[in-house]
């Protein structure tokens, strides 16, 4: 005897019907693939970035060196600190094996053992220190020459390095890679990376021993750890040091952070207690553990999280509630037949669960690993683009792809299948649940009493077929309204995906490149940038007589070079301001406070050096006066009139924002064309501000100035300006050495695409000690940002479209429902005398019809999401301009209905063969 | 004139073993005007015979002429010209469109040929039916007497050349049964409408021209009926003449 007979029932009926029970199954198990590939996709991601970034700087997140003992304590008290990893700088020591003569010291330090695991300290030759009184020396050393090997023993005697300007009529010697400005007779602490220089006319190098001897056995040597500067003065040596060895002095910590616990001003409250110790940041590895203090990658990953799950969820429940729907009938009758024998209302609802939760028993697992295969090929098909992405492909080819699986994902993708299968299945059960006996195996659930009249006009227009069409829409819509479903999701969730994705990308873009301000140059092949005048305009006359090179224009940008009066700004300017300096100050700030703490007397301004012919198709977009823009003698400027401030762009020192907040600036001045501009414009020669006034030619929108500029996420005002003018700033600006400081030129190259000789003899002055000018491929450099943006785009784009099997997969069971459901139909028309051609005519209509009613309400669905995506954006960032995508949402109208269209002919060719005879007996 | 011919019709279903023979070298024809009938057991190959002559199924072997074309060498499309205009076929189980209501079914036919719509003549069929009440009405809101109407005035509309009847009166009760007979027969009396109907009511039969006879696929008998009475009262009928 059967346990359950509803449940063997509902099994049986489900053998019968192998198809549909295969279409449920599939639906099933793409979505717990695509849960999975969210879930545990997610964690073998960031996990890998992770990796590959730590081998990069290491596994650490902050670094603090040169802290007390007491400050060490306070840190690592601190609540989010995870792990730490103390070491110790010992200090300088002469190398007297060393093969270099620029680099004759070893810098030692000692390391726990922990700090050898996190430094990524890779050992070439015998063994890590063990023991106090063993070191490890890099390879560096050997590499140049160095007369040491394994077994021999360094007698150290540790200082410290200082510099002292030895001449009078130096004022100041400046070590630009150092950032380091020593002035005569001053004495100044040298950093790690500081070269050895000997004895110099202009500075003399001391060293201050410290006291501290030692006595090493080298045990081993080390690749060179990524700390060490190649041009520094000593090369790398670890010992071992153990805990207790720190009680004295000062150490070095590095440390974890608990990332769900860190708070947003983390650093500064590290920094509070580590006051005035140098510190570093494993900027690239917070990054992918989803903090920074860059950018919040956690946030990116989060909403795409929501986004994928809500999405996948939607198109399951959908899927699944169709294949219901569409066996309702067949399910009411046999279920009816039960009821008929007593079963209970509940008992007919567990049917529809019990075939739901037996189809996800298998497929469960079977998704989770397809999932897991999809995971991994897509890992392993995207490694080498994330190493060239991120410019790390040393490290992502040291690192081989291994997937992530954490318990708590898989807790997830299980949770969120099977809630996704109760939603599904609970409106067909509560429905199967209602229904009588009677009603059941009548089939008469839905039954109408209308009468309907026949429409001749509509005959007239279109025929028999459309007739037929019309009235199998109006007078039986339940027969098409899964397909109408159908094909509504998969608008909707082409339509909503595209815009999400597009406010996602926006929003990473925003987030990325808060204050970035770029030129198109998408018609340009090279750049030549100048360091020396003389060299960079010998070049320039050569490549501009090149036969070779189709256009060489000269471009310049002069960034913070002047300042306007505050009122130059507009109101709407000041108040997005205001509001930035409230949310870092956490409160409204009074307009004394706000005048005191923002004095908002001067703004700076940006200026922006085009070629005429640029700059008079700019002034043709804008509707500026073309003349004056291009007026050699007289200043006058093309305002870029919108702009962008944010809490990333705009920041206030020593303060964290309450939360981030973006604000589009429509006008950034409220000045008109004709008015002027007065910009300061600081000469360092008289060494005292200039007034240089500036006449507003005209303003451009971005829109206007799409074609030239890439990006508006600037703070403030670029202004537009001919060569000629440019020289007369360049002129106040440039100090008497001649050196062109802050005035960038730089030559836009267009060659006729065939091999230049004169170019490749360019290309490679970049290889000598400090070139007069570099020439620069104009291809895409993919900054850290960009990366980032490219890999949630991927990400997006791969999951619209796994997305979309499912929804392929519910129109296509849909319309396959719908056509077995109207084969008997078919038959008769047939027998009556339909053509062929009659009858794909008429399904035509039927799907025009079909999809304008899907267009419609996925018109107003989509709508309605849209507009709830975008309050979340603006609720959550602020203004941003999210662009509605319309050839991406006109494109996927377009391929649903092809799809639908596509499916619905396929079918009709499938059903055209089948016996009209056996189609007309079968029952109705 | 004769208005229908099948020379050695057979069908087989199925192959080896669980091959059966539905018809087995059937040959006869009907003049224009006749109204034959045909009966015969279940399963003896009836409907089979009628839906080819139809051209609903096709042959194994042997060829059907109505007026004249051989109807199983035409492509599926001109076929399904052909059969929109030549043929007219009522079923048991009515098969009308359920999305259509009375009007649109009865002219289905008529409109799938592209003509212009004879409102004329569809008031005649909708009246001659009985049917005026119920124009506006969808098939489901039908009972199955008025159903039958339907589809004897979608199968007349286009004077089709031959009426094919598959037991029309087999799901309708007795007084329903012969009203359905009683239209029929009018339709082959008043507009010389070439009738074969296929029936298991041997009095239904008897009230035709020519009764065929089907067992085994085979036609066994071939018989022409004599009126004896007039249609009015109850007839009295004998049988006579040629025997296959």
């Amino acid at each position: 005897m059967r346990k359950n007979i509803v449940f063997y029932v509902t099994k049986q009926y489900m053998k019968k019907n192998r198809r549909r029970t295969f279409t449920m199954f599939a639906g099933i198990v793409c979505m717990v693939l695509l849960m999975t590939c969210v879930f545990v996709g997610k964690e073998t991601g960031i996990g890998y970035l992770q990796e590959v970034a730590s081998l990069k700087k290491g596994k650490w997140h902050v670094s603090l060196y040169d802290i007390s003992e007491t400050q060490y304590e306070e840190v690592e008290a601190l609540p989010w600190i995870e792990e730490t990893a103390r070491s110790k700088t010992l200090g300088w020591t002469d190398f007297a094996q060393s093969g270099n003569e620029g680099r004759p010291y070893l810098n030692v330090k000692g390391y726990t053992s922990r700090c050898f695991d996190w430094m990524n300290i890779t050992l070439l030759e015998g063994r890590l220190p063990e023991k106090p009184g063993e070191i490890v020396v890099s390879e560096g050393a050997r590499r140049d020459g160095a007369g040491i090997a394994a077994g021999d023993v360094i007698e150290a005697d540790f200082f410290t390095r200082s510099v002292t300007g030895t001449d009078a009529e130096v004022k100041e010697t400046v070590f630009p890679f150092q950032q380091l400005i020593v002035h005569y007779g001053e004495t100044v602490a040298v950093p790690e990376n500081f070269p050895y220089y000997g004895e110099t006319d202009s500075f003399r190098e001391n060293r201050e021993y410290t006291g501290q001897q030692g006595r090493y056995e080298v045990v081993g040597f080390i690749e060179d750890p990524s700390y060490e500067d190649t041009s520094a003065a000593g090369y790398t040596a670890l010992a071992f040091l153990e805990a207790d060895a720190f009680s004295e002095g000062t150490c070095n910590l590095s440390m974890t952070l608990d990332l769900e616990k860190v708070p947003d001003g983390y650093f500064m409250e590290i920094l509070k207690i580590a006051a005035g110790c140098e510190y570093d940041a494993n900027d690239t590895l917070l990054a992918f553990s989803g903090n920074s203090s860059e950018m919040t990658l956690n946030l990116l990953v989060r909403y795409m999280t929501v986004f994928f799950v809500v999405l996948i969820m939607a198109a399951s429940v959908l899927l699944i509630y169709n294949v219901f729907n569409m066996s309702f009938q067949e399910r009411s009758r046999y279920l009816g037949m039960l009821c008929s024998v007593g079963a209970t209302g509940r008992q007919k609802k567990s049917s529809i669960f019990y075939e739901t939760f037996y189809l996800m028993l298998f497929a469960l697992p079977i998704g989770l690993g397809l999932g897991i295969g999809v995971i991994y090929v897509a890992m392993t098909v995207f490694r080498p683009y994330i190493g060239a992405l991120m410019n790390m492909e040393e490290y992502v080819e040291a690192c081989p792809v291994t997937i992530k699986i954490v318990p708590g994902s898989l807790v997830m993708v299980a949770a969120f299948s099977v809630l996704t299968a109760v939603i599904s299945a609970w409106l067909p059960a509560r429905k199967i649940g209602k229904i009588g006996p009677v009603e059941c195996i009548r089939g008469n659930v839905e039954k109408k009493s209308r009468q309907y009249k026949m429409s001749r006009m509509l005959y007239r227009a279109k025929a028999a077929e459309g007739m037929l069409a019309r009235n199998n829409l109006t007078r039986r819509s339940q027969k098409t309204r899964s397909v109408q479903r159908a094909a509504a999701v998969f608008l909707v969730l082409l339509i909503v995906t595209a815009f999400g994705s597009s406010a996602v990308s926006r929003v990473v873009t925003l987030k990325l490149k808060a204050s970035d301000f770029t030129m198109k140059r998408d018609n340009y092949d090279y750049v030549l940038y100048g360091n020396d005048d003389i060299i960079y305009e010998a070049v320039k006359k050569e490549i501009q007589a090149d036969p070779g090179i189709v256009s060489a224009v000269e471009w310049g940008d002069l960034m913070f070079s002047g300042e306007v009066p505050g009122t130059v700004y507009s109101a709407e300017y000041d108040a997005a301001r205001r509001d930035i300096f409230n949310l870092y100050y956490h409160k409204e700030l009074t307009d004394e406070e706000y005048a005191q703490e923002a004095p908002s007397d001067s703004y700076v301004v940006n200026f922006m050096m085009v070629d005429d012919e640029t700059l008079a198709r700019m002034a043709e977009k804008t509707g500026a006066d073309k003349e004056k823009l291009l007026d050699r003698e007289k200043p006058a400027v093309l305002v870029l009139n919108e702009g962008t401030i944010s809490t990333d762009s705009m920041g206030v020192w020593g303060r964290e924002p309450e939360r981030y907040r973006y604000y589009r600036i429509h006008a950034m001045t409220d000045l008109q064309a004709g008015d002027e501009i007065p910009v300061s414009i600081y000469s360092s020669k008289e060494e005292k501000n200039q007034v240089m006034p500036f006449e507003i030619a005209g303003l451009g929108s971005h829109e206007e100035l799409k074609d030239y500029v890439e990006e508006v996420g600037t703070n403030y005002l670029w202004l537009f300006v001919n060569e000629g003018v440019y020289s007369q700033i360049g002129k106040i600006i440039n100090s008497e050495t001649g050196r062109r400081g802050m005035t960038d030129r730089h030559l836009m190259i267009r060659t006729n695409g065939e091999p230049n000789e004169l170019i490749e003899r360019v290309k490679k002055l970049r290889d000598g000690n400090d070139p007069g000018v570099l020439l620069g491929e104009n291809e895409i450099r993919m900054e850290f940002g960009d990366a980032i943006q490219s890999i949630a785009n991927v990400l997006l784009i791969s999951f619209v479209l796994l997305t979309s099997v499912i929804c392929l997969l519910n129109l296509f069971n849909s319309v396959q429902g719908w056509m077995t459901g109207s084969s008997r139909e078919f038959a008769i028309l047939k027998s009556v005398g339909m053509s062929g051609s009659q009858l794909r005519k008429m399904l035509l209509y039927e799907c025009a019809g079909i999809f304008a009613r899907a267009l419609v309400a996925a018109g107003i669905f989509s709508a309605l999401l849209i507009y709830v995506i975008r309050f979340g954006f603006h609720t959550l960032f602020g203004n941003i301009v999210i662009w509605l995508p319309v050839g991406l949402i006109a494109g996927a109208v377009v391929l649903a209905g092809s799809v639908l269209v596509g499916i619905t002919m396929r079918c009709c060719a499938k059903v055209q063969k089948e016996e009209i005879l056996e189609n007309i007996r079968r029952e109705g | 004139m004769e208005i229908l011919r099948c020379e050695n019709l057979s069908k087989v279903y199925g192959a080896g073993d669980a091959q059966v023979k539905a018809l087995d070298d059937v040959s006869f024809s009907v003049e224009a005007g006749e109204f034959v009938s045909i009966v015969g057991p279940s399963g003896s190959g009836k409907s089979t015979l009628l839906h080819i002559l139809g051209g609903v199924d096709k042959p194994t072997g042997g060829k059907v002429f109505i007026a004249g074309t051989d109807i199983h060498a035409l492509n599926e499309n001109k076929l399904a010209v052909f059969r929109r205009r030549q043929i007219g076929l009522i079923y048991q189980f009515y098969n009308l469109l359920p999305v259509l209501n009375v009007d649109e079914n009865i002219v289905l036919p008529h409109l799938l040929d592209g003509r212009k719509m004879d409102k004329e003549r569809l008031d005649m069929v909708v009246e001659s039916m009985g049917l005026a009440e119920r124009r506006n009405n969808l098939p489901g809101q039908l009972s199955g007497g008025q159903q039958q109407r339907v589809s004897i005035g979608r199968a007349l509309f286009n004077h089709p050349a031959i009426v094919l009847a598959d037991e029309p009166t087999g799901n309708l009760d007795r007084k329903t049964g012969a009203e359905i007979i009683r239209l029929l027969k009018e339709s082959n009396r008043s507009q010389k409408q070439t009738l074969i109907l296929i029936t298991h009511d041997e009095g239904i039969a008897l009230q035709a021209d020519r009764m065929l006879c089907i067992e085994d696929g085979r036609i066994t008998r071939d018989e022409r009926i004599r009126m004896k009475s007039s249609a009015e009262g109850g007839s009295s009928v004998g049988t006579g003449g040629d025997r296959q």
